[in-house]
This record gives structure tokens, sequence and C-alpha cells, in this order.
């Protein structure tokens, strides 16, 4: 087989059209690299300076009263991973800038896909983009090709009245395209590494590999059953034909479709109901015979018997602050109960799209590139969780300077001072471990491993046909 | 041999070839998915905003029967008193939407990026987070729409090489061009022939998709004359790709080399050329954080109140002269109400808002302008946002209701103050003429 491959890459190395191409697809591959690092840098250092300035202004704010500080609240930029670089995801379509503030949480806005028209849709040509749709191409082309003109110069003939066994062949030519897309892998993730190695922790450089054994695993895929298809049909344009049909079906086609089917099956709400519900839900809580109230009531007796006075007026702390920290628990209750319902959705959705891709391990690995590049839903999901547990810790800090502070009820004159909003924490954000990662990837790594699994199995049930 | 014979000797082709006819079948069910979607969000959209106005209608009601009532407001909010023009203004649930045009059944374009409803009030500005665009599944909206000017634009170059495989390739790898050239003297006109009828069939098959869906959704009723540009604009497209088609096939290269290089030049300009300009433009202009933006909503709204009333009430004068006309005009500063202070400062923070909103829209307008000049060389995205713009589906056409809005905060600050100075009191009659400011 050593021989087959070695044979292989001679004639590829003679052919200078071809060691042409192999050139300009890599000076793509290192420029996509590298400007795709290079506006991640610009994105992160963009991010850094504004999160630095919201936060001076936090810092510098005059002595204020609390709850005017809950109001007006603070801002938090996504944080753009290491691996963006390589695969955008859904980074371009969710926006980057989130208002935290009392009594409500917002949503991201200012997504890059609404700040122009549109430019591409197929997204930007990043590493991951050639390395899905391009060099899946050109392996199509090469391997097709290869086994064509073994067939068509019937040179497949001596070899094997030379004692050669047509799977090794097969084996052989596969192998050989198979290493050559993986050194366009290698060049890219090596460009991914060391252009970054400022950023470098051992979860990226995991992160990167398990990347590069996920796309290896789709190129043997596409290598082996374009090699089937042309070793078993008769008419080698169908063959090209029928795997063209396929980079297409699964590059352009079903991923769409899947995911807009998806959408239709499982639907979420419109933004009105879903306000609606969130609305109805805490206007029922502040109903006289709905236990929020009685809640309320509750805490209200419950300070007034620990400190063993009979009105709010006479406690020596402050019950406003007790009270918008009891709203905004209900508040957090409701938010809890709606956007669990819309996560299970979304879940479903994905869910959906995962098991969908079943026939099409294209849509496998472009989620599972998605999701080890940290740009996946699941990964906005917990930024969005993560970062409205610090808007509950940040507002109930507030709450709580107003309510033990040092004022009185009713007294909204009261300020905290500099020192105190200072001492607030600031938001740090740190993505799902790599192992969480694969509690939501497990499907896409098992269609791709099946498939490879199926490409192997295809290659040893060929057999030589005249 | 006529055109007829060429249409026969296609057709007889195509239902003899499996491939051609899944391919047909596979545009087929992503043309009418694509025109399906289409029709449903548009639907989505105007039921939603239906119902968004019937809850400003209701809204808009109450504050009525406060009026005729004689009463201020609501008796657990006594700080509401409907007959002033700020509370009036706000209780007549000013609102402004962007309704989906018909077209868009073909084009959704960028639709699900933006808000299309919003209430304004003295304080909206064209970003806030109820502007915010409905709550979809971000891998799906990465992924992009399946509309039909998608269908058209990227998958039906794709069927064009399909059905034009066997075209001067078949003929060159069977060796029967000579035969041809000895027939007809040359080979172009067998190429050209058989090429105008698969065109002819695909135009016919376009038309007849388009006006069928046309004409179930109503979009032929209401929006004509932009689908018949439409239309026009995609029979262009096609019979462009038609012409390209016959160049390479002049080049005799083979079937194989033929669909190949075909492939190569569909993932060049659908791919390659639009993925790269996008780099290239998010590398120039990246993803706006909005900073600019917040400081002006917090920073520089803060500097405004701390401005000393005469300074600030000068330059509300100067931008609204009508104010000089009005009761208050002459009356000295120490007079002023506290509410009626409010109400300078509110107007010239509006104002302010305006002032910056135009500086982010012109920022975003460089970016707009780098994409456009790429059309050139990046054809597919400029018919396709071209379409977007026909079907009042691209950022532009969002970006004018941004400004829509803008320019409603203003008109609603600038009509609370000229009442104010006015002193009047707001009754029914009044309200209704509120109610009615945005129709304008």
């Amino acid at each position: 087989m050593k021989a087959i491959i070695w044979n292989e890459w001679i004639l590829l190395r003679r052919n200078p059209w071809f060691i042409g191409l192999i050139i300009v697809l890599i000076l793509i591959v290192g420029l996509t690299s590298y400007f795709g690092v290079a506006e991640t840098k610009k994105l992160i250092a963009m991010e850094a300076e504004a999160s630095a300035e919201i936060r001076s202004q936090w810092d510098n704010q005059e002595a204020g009263n609390p709850h005017n500080a809950a109001h007006y609240g603070t801002y938090l930029f996504k944080p753009s991973s290491a691996l963006t670089g390589f695969d955008e995801g859904v980074n371009g379509v969710v926006g980057k800038t989130l208002y935290l503030e009392g009594h409500r949480q917002n949503e991201i806005q200012y997504s890059e896909a609404s700040q122009s028209l549109q430019i591409s849709r197929f997204g930007k040509l990043r590493p991951a983009l050639l390395l899905q749709l391009i060099i899946p191409l050109l392996l199509i082309f090469l391997v097709f090709a290869s086994i064509r003109t073994e067939r068509e110069s019937d040179r497949v003939r001596i070899l094997l009245v030379q004692g050669g066994d047509f799977r090794q062949i097969l084996f052989g030519k596969i192998i050989a395209y198979w290493l050559l897309s993986v050194l366009f892998l290698l060049v890219t993730l090596s460009l991914q590494l060391i252009l970054q190695s400022e950023k470098l922790t051992t979860e990226v450089i995991l992160r990167t590999c398990l990347i590069g054994v996920g796309y290896a695993a789709f190129y043997w895929i596409i290598s082996s059953c374009t090699a089937y298809l042309t070793a078993n049909l008769r008419q080698a344009g169908t063959a090209l034909s029928l795997m063209l049909a396929c980079w297409i079906v699964w590059g352009v086609f079903l991923p769409k479709i899947s995911g807009t089917l998806g959408e239709q099956l499982y639907q979420l709400p419109t933004r009105q109901a879903f306000a609606d519900g969130m609305r109805a839900d805490r206007a029922s809580s502040l109903d006289g015979h709905n236990p929020e109230e009685e809640k309320l009531a509750a805490l209200k007796d419950s300070v007034l018997r620990k400190y063993q006075v009979e009105t709010v007026e006479e406690l020596p702390i402050n019950f406003d602050g007790l009270l918008m920290q009891a709203d905004e628990e209900v508040g957090n209750v409701v938010w809890d109960k709606h956007f669990g319902d819309l996560n299970k959705v979304l879940r479903k959705q994905k869910t959906f799209t995962q098991v969908s891709s079943i026939p099409n391990p294209l849509q496998s690995l472009q989620s599972l590139s998605m999701g080890l590049s940290g740009t996946d839903y699941f990964h906005h999901a917990d930024f969005m969780l993560k970062a409205e547990q610090y808007r509950r810790q940040f507002i109930k800090s507030l709450n709580e300077k107003h309510a033990y502070g040092g004022s009185k009820t009713g007294d909204w004159e009261w300020a905290a001072d500099q020192e105190f909003y200072r001492s607030l924490e600031d938001f740090s954000y740190s993505a799902i471990p790599l192992n969480q990662v694969f509690n939501i990837l497990w499907t896409d790594v098992m269609i791709l491993f099946g498939w490879v699994i199926g490409g192997f199995l295809l290659i040893n049930s060929s057999k030589f046909r005249i | 041999m006529n055109l007829f014979n060429y249409l026969k000797w296609e057709w007889i082709n195509f239902i003899r070839s499996p491939y051609k006819i899944i391919a047909v079948v596979l545009f087929l069910i992503a043309a009418g998915f694509s025109i399906y979607n289409g029709y449903a969000l548009r639907n989505k959209q105007l039921d939603t905003i239906s119902k968004v106005k019937a809850i400003y209608k209701k809204q808009l009601d109450e504050a009525k029967a406060y009026l005729k009532a004689n009463k201020k407001g609501p008796e657990d909010s006594p700080w509401i008193d409907v007959q002033t023009p700020y509370w009036a203004m706000y209780s007549s649930a000013q609102h402004l939407t962007k309704a989906p045009s018909p077209m868009m059944v073909f084009a959704v374009g960028q639709a699900e990026q933006f808000g299309f409803y919003k209430r304004i009030n003295a304080w909206s500005t064209a970003y806030d987070g109820d502007l915010a665009a409905e709550i979809s599944n971000p891998e799906r909206i990465a992924l992009g729409a399946l509309d039909f000017t998608f269908v058209v634009l990227f998958l039906l170059p794709i069927l064009l090489i399909v059905l034009c495989f066997t075209v001067g390739g078949y003929e060159q790898d069977k060796q029967v061009s000579k035969l041809i050239k000895i027939q007809l003297g040359v080979q172009s006109p067998w190429i050209f022939g058989r090429i105008i009828s698969i065109g002819i069939y695909v135009s016919g098959f376009l038309i007849a998709l388009i006006l069928i869906s046309a004409l179930f959704s109503g979009v032929i009723a209401e929006a004509g004359n932009s689908l018949f540009q439409f239309s026009a604009i995609i029979l262009l497209y096609t019979w462009i790709w038609l012409l390209g088609i016959i160049g390479l096939i002049h080049l005799q290269m083979g079937q194989t080399a033929q669909a190949m290089t075909l492939t190569l030049i569909w993932v060049i300009f659908a791919m390659v050329i639009p993925g790269a300009v996008h780099q290239a433009a998010s590398l120039i202009y990246p993803n706006n954080l909005m900073v600019e933006f917040l400081d002006a909503k917090r920073e520089d709204t803060e500097d405004i109140y701390d401005t000393d009333f005469p300074i600030v009430r000068n330059r509300v004068i100067q931008n609204y002269p009508e104010l000089k006309e009005t009761k208050l005009a002459t009356v000295p500063d120490s007079v002023f109400a506290q509410n009626l202070k409010s109400s300078i400062y509110r107007t010239e923070i509006a104002y302010h808002m305006k002032e910056v909103s135009e500086k982010i829209e012109n920022s975003f307008g460089e970016k707009n302008s780098f994409i456009t000049s790429s059309y050139w060389f990046n054809p597919i995205i400029g018919i396709q946002n071209y379409l977007f713009g026909l079907a009042e589906t691209d950022y532009i056409a969002y970006q004018n209701y941004r400004k829509k809005i803008q320019s409603a905060n203003l008109e609603i600050c600038k009509t609370i103050i000229l009442d104010e100075w006015n002193e009047v009191k707001v009754d029914l009659e009044k309200f209704t003429v509120y109610e009615k400011l945005l129709e304008k």
C-alpha cells in the first residue's frame, strides 16, 4: 500500500498544474487563517477597550442611591473565543452588547449582520468554510480523477495481474489524497495556534486538535465515498455527478432545509407573545390572591418581627431595598421559567438538526466545528446564562446596600459612596469546559464515526468490475 | 434543425436522464419550500403587527376613557396626567411598524435580523432593546434564510450545470463533434441550439413557478411592478449563466472537465468572492459595539442635564424656532415650572440622540459603500441585494425604518414642547390629533 501512496504522490508532484494549485490553496488557507485571527484580535481588543470604558464609568459614578445605580446598570460585551478566527459560528448574527439593569433581563444586541447589507450567503471566507466546502470539493475531483485514470488506462488490470489487491489499491489512493487534505488541515490549524500564541491554553490546543480529528474524519468519508462510486459505477461521469450532487446537497441544500424545518416543527414564540407571557406571569404575581403577594406580605411581617417594630418606617434598615430584591426574585423566577421554555425549544431544534444530519456528515462536522470553536448556540446560551447570574448578584449587592447601607425606608435621597460601587466585582467569563461540550456534541461525533466506519466497509466491499 | 427540433431533442434527453430529473425535482422542492418560507414569515409578521396594534389600541382606548371621564389617569399611578401633553402623548401609544412587503414571499432577505414594530415615546431611539429582531435560532440564522432569491441565485446555476452537463462535452467524449460539423458546417449552432432550448425550458419553468406562487400569495395584485422587475432580473441572470456555459463549452474540454470547471466557477462566484469580501469588510469595519450610542445614552445625557437651563433652552429654540411663537417664549427662566424644564432637556437629548444616530448610521454607510463597491467583481451578491431592495427586505429598508423612528421621536418631543409652551390642556379632540401624529 505504501508503494501506491508513494506512487500517487510522485504522479501529483510531476504535474505542475497540481503543484501550482496546492501552493495557491495553501496560500489561501494561510491568508484566511491570518485574516480570521486578525479580525478576532481586533474584536478582542475592542471588547476589552469597551469593557474598560464601561467599567470606568461605573467606578467613577458619583455617590448615589443604589437603586438609581441599578437602573444605570452596566454593559457586557460578549467575548470572542480564541477559535472565532477559525469558525465564526453564530457570532456574526447574535450581537455582542448586553445591557444589565435592575428589574429586567435584556437581549444581546447589535449583531454585525444587522449593521450592513448582506455580503455573503455562506459566511466569511474563514478557514472553516474552506475546510468544510472547498477542500472536500478538491478531494472529490482528485480521488475521482485518480481512480478514473486508473480504470480508463487499464493500469488497474496490470496491478491486479501483478498480484495487487483491488481494495488495497483503493485504500492506497484514498490514504494518499486523505493525507494531502490533512496537510491543509495541519497548515490551517498550526497557523491558528501560531498566530495567537499569546492566547494559547491547554483547552485551546485540545479543542484545536479535536477539530483536526473531526475534519480528518470527514475527509476520510469524502475520499472513501468518491473512491467507492468511481470504482463501482460503470460510467465515470455518473460517479462524479453523484459526488458533486452529494457535495451540493450536504453543503448547501440540507443544512438550510433541516434548519428551517426544525424551526417550523418546534416553533419559537414571537417576541410579542414571549413578552406578553412574561408580563402576564409578573402581573399575576402581584395579584392579591397570588402566593407572590403573600410572599411579600410575609417578608414584611418577618422583617417587622425580626426587628420588633410595628411599621417599616421604624425599621433601622431600608425596607425598600428588601422589597426591590423580593421583586427582583419574582422576576428571576418568571425569567427562569420563560427562558427555560425557550431553551427547551432551541434544544429540540438542535437535536432535530443533529439527528437530521445522519444522511449528511457535513452538517455534523459543521456542528462539531462550531461547538469546538466555542461559537455555537450553546456557548452563546452559556454566556447569556452566566451574564444573567452576574446580573442577579450585581443587582442583589445594590439592593442589599440599599437595604442595609444605613438609610431608612422611604429615603430615596440616601447615597452610597463611590468606594462601594468600585468594590463591586466586574464580570469575567470562562467558556464551557471541553468535557461539557461533548455532552452536547456526542450525536455529531457518533454520526461522523458511523460514516467513517461506513467508508471503510464500502471500500472493503468494492470489487473490480470490468 | 429548427428550434422546435432542438426543444424536442432536449426534452427527450431530459426525460431519459434520471439524474437531471432528480436535480429538477430537488430544485423544485427547494423553490417550493423557500416560497412557503417567505409566505409564512410574511404572514407571521403581519399577524404580529396586527396583535401589537390591538394592544396599542387597547391602551389608546383606556386613555380616551380617562379623558372622557375627565380623569387624569389610573388611580394607582397618581403621577400620570393624560390631560398634560407629555402623558397624553405617552398614552396615545405612538408606534411605527414596518409592514412586510408582499415581495417578501420571494425574498426574505435580512428581514429576520431586524425588528419591525416599535412603540415610540419621547425617550425612544432607533437602537432600543424593544426593536430587537424576533426570537429565532441563531444557528439557523447564521446559515441564512432559504428564500427564493437564494434558490435562484445560488442553486439555479447548479441546476444549469447539471442540465448542460452533456452539452458539448458529450459530443466531445463520444467524438460525434465531427459528425455534427459535417451536418451543420460548424458545431456552434448545435451548441447554441441545445443551450437555448435548455434556457427556454428553464425560463418557462421559472416564470411558471413565480406566477403560480405570486397568484396564490397575492403578490401579483399587491406588487405587480416589483414582481415584474424581479422576474426580469432572474431571467437575465439565468441567461448570463447560460452564455457563460456556452463560452466554456467552446473550449471543448469534455464532459467531466467541463462540469468541474463550471462547479469551480460557481464556487468562486458564490462562495469564495462573497466570503472574501465579507471577511475584508469585517476586518476593515468590525462589529460596532455601539459604545458611542451607549455613551450618548448615559454620559452625554447626564452632561446635558448638568448644563445650565438657559443654555439648553437657547439650543432648543435654535433647533425649533417655532417655540418663539409660543405663549411661554418670553417668560423668564426662573418662572419655568420643573416639568417644562424637563421637557426642554428631553428635547435636547432627543436631538442629540438623533445626531449620534446619524453618525452611527454614517459609519455603517461606509461599510455598505465598501460592499457595494465590490459588486463589479461580486455580482451575485450585487444582484441579490438589488432583489432584496425590491422586496424591501434589505438593510436599507430597515435603516429607513430606523430613521423614521428617530424622526418620530423628535416629532413627539417637538409636539409636546410646543403644546406645553402654549399651555395646552389635552382634551379628547387634541388627543385625536396626537393619535394621528405619526400617520403623516
